[in-house]
Parts: structure tokens; sequence; C-alpha cells
């Protein structure tokens, strides 16, 4: 499902963006810093302090999302199905030292601390406009 | 009252993203370049290019909740919600406003090195359509630990 046509859209240099809903069908939107490449057909999403989109995610695992060749500006659109969180993994720990990064170059520091590397499944992906 | 505060992100912000969720809990957005808004009756009206305006406009006509999400460079950022109200043609003035927010964003990311080629694919269409819906509730979308606090309104 993913290819490396998709990965330069995975690396973080434009934010991504993801919308979620409630049980009852309340859309939420916003943006994220980085969708993740887990493999072919995984991705993650950092859980930070998204409390409405964790708390949307825990009612209903669907979750449509946008990233960018920031090369090209070519957009892709992801369907996305919650799988699990993980804590203690490899994935955290170069999610989690990436951020950390990128909180310390602006003056965040300890703010945007990792809570959890979320995995999702990747249900569908397509290039907009195809 | 739609807080003036928000006003500058909802007008000139570059960022734009309206959400719509189906019946069966299955979400889409569509990116929006600019708005307009009637500050007397609590709409908002989103600018989108029709042509992949679909999906959301499905939604929209089934379920009828927008989630829309815009901001600034500075990463100031919030979200509306609230509920759909019509799609209409848009005004003479709404599509220069849309226009300028167009190049603002063409100009950052031309400044940020982004092949004239790019650009020139990305934006060749200009919204065309407004969706207007009502807005009911107010977050604040700047990242940090207030991000998702809900903003007094009303």
């Amino acid at each position: 499902m993913i290819t490396e046509e998709h990965l330069p859209a995975l690396q973080g240099m434009f934010p991504s963006w993801i919308t979620t809903c409630s049980a009852a069908g309340e859309p939420n939107t916003t943006v994220i810093s980085q969708i993740w490449y887990v493999d072919d057909e995984h991705v993650a999403l950092s859980f930070q302090f998204f409390n409405k989109t964790k708390k949307n995610i825990a009612e209903n695992p669907n979750v449509f999302a946008t990233i960018v060749n920031p090369g090209t500006l070519q957009m892709y659109n992801l369907d996305l199905e919650f799988d699990h969180s993980e804590t203690d993994s490899d994935l955290f720990d170069d999610m989690d030292m990436k951020l950390e990064a990128l909180a310390s170059m602006s003056g965040m520091s300890g703010i945007f601390k990792l809570q959890a590397a979320d995995v999702y499944k990747v249900k569908s992906l397509k290039a907009l406009g195809t | 009252m739609i807080p003036d505060h928000t006003l500058e992100a909802l007008t000139k912000g570059i960022v734009g993203h309206l959400g719509s969720a189906s019946d069966d809990l299955k979400t889409v957005h569509i990116d929006t370049l600019g708005a307009s808004l009637d500050q007397a009756n609590d709409t908002v009206t989103a600018f989108v290019p029709s042509f992949l305006a679909g999906p959301v406009l499905e939604n929209l006509q089934t379920m009828g909740r927008v989630s829309f999400f815009f901001g600034l460079p500075s990463h100031e950022a919030y979200q509306f919600k609230g509920q759909f109200i019509e799609t209409r043609e848009l005004t003479e003035a709404e599509l220069a406003s849309s226009e300028q927010v167009r190049n603002s964003l063409q100009e950052m990311l031309a400044s940020m090195g982004i092949p004239e080629e790019a650009l020139t694919q990305a934006f060749g269409s200009a919204p065309d359509l407004g969706i207007t819906f009502k807005v009911e509730k107010i977050f604040n979308q700047t990242p940090g630990p207030e991000a998702g606090q809900e903003l007094p309104f009303n």
C-alpha cells in the first residue's frame, strides 16, 4: 500500500492533518506535525495532547488523514484504522527522540512529551485529484 | 458573536481544513483557502474548490456536522464546530479574498524553495464554492498544552 513514492510525505517536512469523529458523529479536524511510516501497511501518529482525537479514537477507530510530498506538493488521502498503541518500542523511541529535538529547537522542550506511538492500519491511500 | 481575536486567522489564515463525518462514522476533509463570516448570525463560509468537495458535501447533506480548522503561519489556530447550512457561489469580494490567501501561501512555499511547477500544479484551481455553517463551539488549536480548550462563545 505505502510505496517509495509516498515516503517523502511521511518525513514530517510539512504538517499532516487528520479528521476523526465521535460515536455520535461529531467530526474533529486537526493538524499534526508528522505521520510516521511503520511498514507498507501501517503508519503511526504521535499521542501527545490530542485529547479530543484520542477520545474519538477510543469511540471510533476510523481516521481520515492527508499527507503532502514537500517536493511536489502532491497530497495523498489515507483512510486509517486504529490498531494499537506502543509505549516501549523502537518506534516509540524514534518518535520520542525526533519530537524532543523539534521541541528543543522551538524552545518548548518538555512540553511536547510523547505519551504513546499510536499505530494505524492503512485501509486506502489515494493521491488527491486522481 | 464570534470572538474578534479569531478573525485574523479565520479570514487571513493560510491553513484551513473543513471536516465532516458520514452516518457510518467515516470522516473526510477538504482544504480551504480563506473564509468569510457573518458575525451577527455566527455563520462562516469556507472557500473550497467544488471539484474536490463531493465527499465532504455528501456527508454534510446527510449528517450536517462541520469541523473547521484554520490557522496562521505563526501556528495560532482555532477549530470551529457547527451545523451545515448551505453551499453557494462565492461573491467577487470572497473570490478576491481567497486569491490573497492563495497568493500568501504560494509566496511562503516559494520562499521555502518549492519548485514553481509544483506550486502551479497545487494551486492551479481556485476555490469557487462556499460552504456555510452555523458556528456553535470554538476551540483553541494553537500547539501546546492548551490546544483543545474550548473558548468562551456567546
